[in-house]
């Protein structure tokens, strides 16, 4: 049985995905309603309703919108990882836009590092992803968000230090 | 303000929460599930289970029972059997006061048949004999009448080691069946079966 902090944990990560209320809560319903009729009994109840829900959402939502998706050169970024996120630095009151902005995978991928504070080698695991790709992703996501946001500021002072996982 | 994606994130997500009623649902919903989960048994599961059992069971009777036949002692089981042939008291196939004149009948037999040391045929009123089976290997039959009037049949085959395995050797065996004496004994590789 999920307690509340981990309801309302997999709800905020229904949210990230959906970035709707409705659309998160029902999400969360369906995953925990699939979850209990076959894998109650699972050792890491936590990171199972995760890929229950990831599926879910992509069976859901993001098969009713194309995803573009972009060729990318793995090795080129692959001295980035997640924490060179952290670098970044926006005006609170556009988190939202920026979320907004990002795709349903880039909020996956924030939600694992900024709420379950994963390393980009669980994120890896948890998309089921070679960690380049994840890699790519992350670079590609900072570039974008630098882009969209002129305002956000990264400091590479911070970055050189994150680099080491 | 500026702050971290990571710091703005996480208040921005932190936010978000299931409202009380949301929350009552989901947790009813884990709590009919869990109940309803227990109260349907996975039946596919407990059926195997019982298939298993049940074959575990019948198995293990037929092999206690084959083993009880394989237990059963040698010697009982070649009582019960001549003792069986005696009873139905078939027609002689030969008739003939001594062995060496009715045994060139019993061409057929793998073994030549004896006069056993411990049993005197000669001092018996021999009638005559029929081809037989003890435990599936040909066997010779020899009817006598005693002198107080009874029949008495006197049984030999070859000792085969693979069928007989397990009759004990160099003494003479007594079993009861039905009320009759079977003695049995092995001489010169030769099994004899004697019932009155």
């Amino acid at each position: 049985m999920f307690e509340q902090d981990d309801l309302n944990k997999l709800y905020r990560f229904c949210y990230s995905l959906t970035l709707d209320e409705t659309a998160a809560y029902d999400l969360l319903q369906n995953s925990l309603e699939k979850f209990l009729k076959n894998n109650s009994e699972k050792q890491h109840k936590l990171a199972f309703m995760y890929q229950i829900i990831r599926h879910q959402f992509i069976d859901e939502y993001r098969k009713q919108s194309k995803q573009k998706s972009e060729p990318f050169e793995e090795q080129e970024y692959i001295d980035f990882d997640v924490k060179t996120l952290e670098s970044i630095h926006i005006d609170e009151d556009l988190i939202e836009q920026v979320l907004d902005y990002l795709d349903p995978l880039e909020r996956e991928i924030i939600f694992y590092w900024a709420i379950e504070g994963y390393t980009t080698q669980q994120i890896a695991d948890m998309l089921s992803m070679p960690k380049g790709t994840v890699l790519s992703k992350i670079h590609r996501m900072r570039q974008r968000i630098k882009q969209q946001f002129p305002t956000s500021q990264a400091q590479p002072s911070l970055h050189k230090e994150e680099l080491k996982e | 303000m500026k702050q971290s994606l990571k710091y703005s994130v996480q208040q921005q997500l932190n936010q978000k929460s299931l409202s009380t009623q949301q929350l009552n649902q989901l947790l009813a919903l884990q709590k009919t599930k869990t109940t309803s989960a227990n109260r349907n048994l996975p039946w596919h599961k407990v059926t195997a289970v019982a298939s298993v059992l049940m074959l575990s069971f019948i198995l293990s009777l037929y092999f206690t029972d084959n083993y009880y036949v394989s237990a059963q002692l040698i010697e009982q089981r070649i009582a019960e059997e001549v003792a069986e042939n005696h009873l139905k008291l078939k027609p002689l196939e030969v008739n003939g006061n001594t062995l060496e004149g009715i045994s060139q009948y019993f061409e057929q037999l793998a073994f030549l048949p004896l006069n056993p040391t411990l049993f005197s045929l000669s001092k018996q009123n021999l009638l005559g004999g029929r081809y037989c089976s003890i435990q599936g290997i040909t066997a010779l039959q020899l009817r006598m009448k005693s002198s107080n009037n009874k029949v008495q049949t006197l049984y030999q085959t070859q000792y085969d080691k693979q069928v007989f395995k397990g009759f004990p050797m160099g003494e003479k065996v007594t079993v009861y069946v039905k009320g009759m004496r079977v003695d049995m004994w092995v001489e010169k590789d030769i099994l004899f079966a004697l019932i009155e």
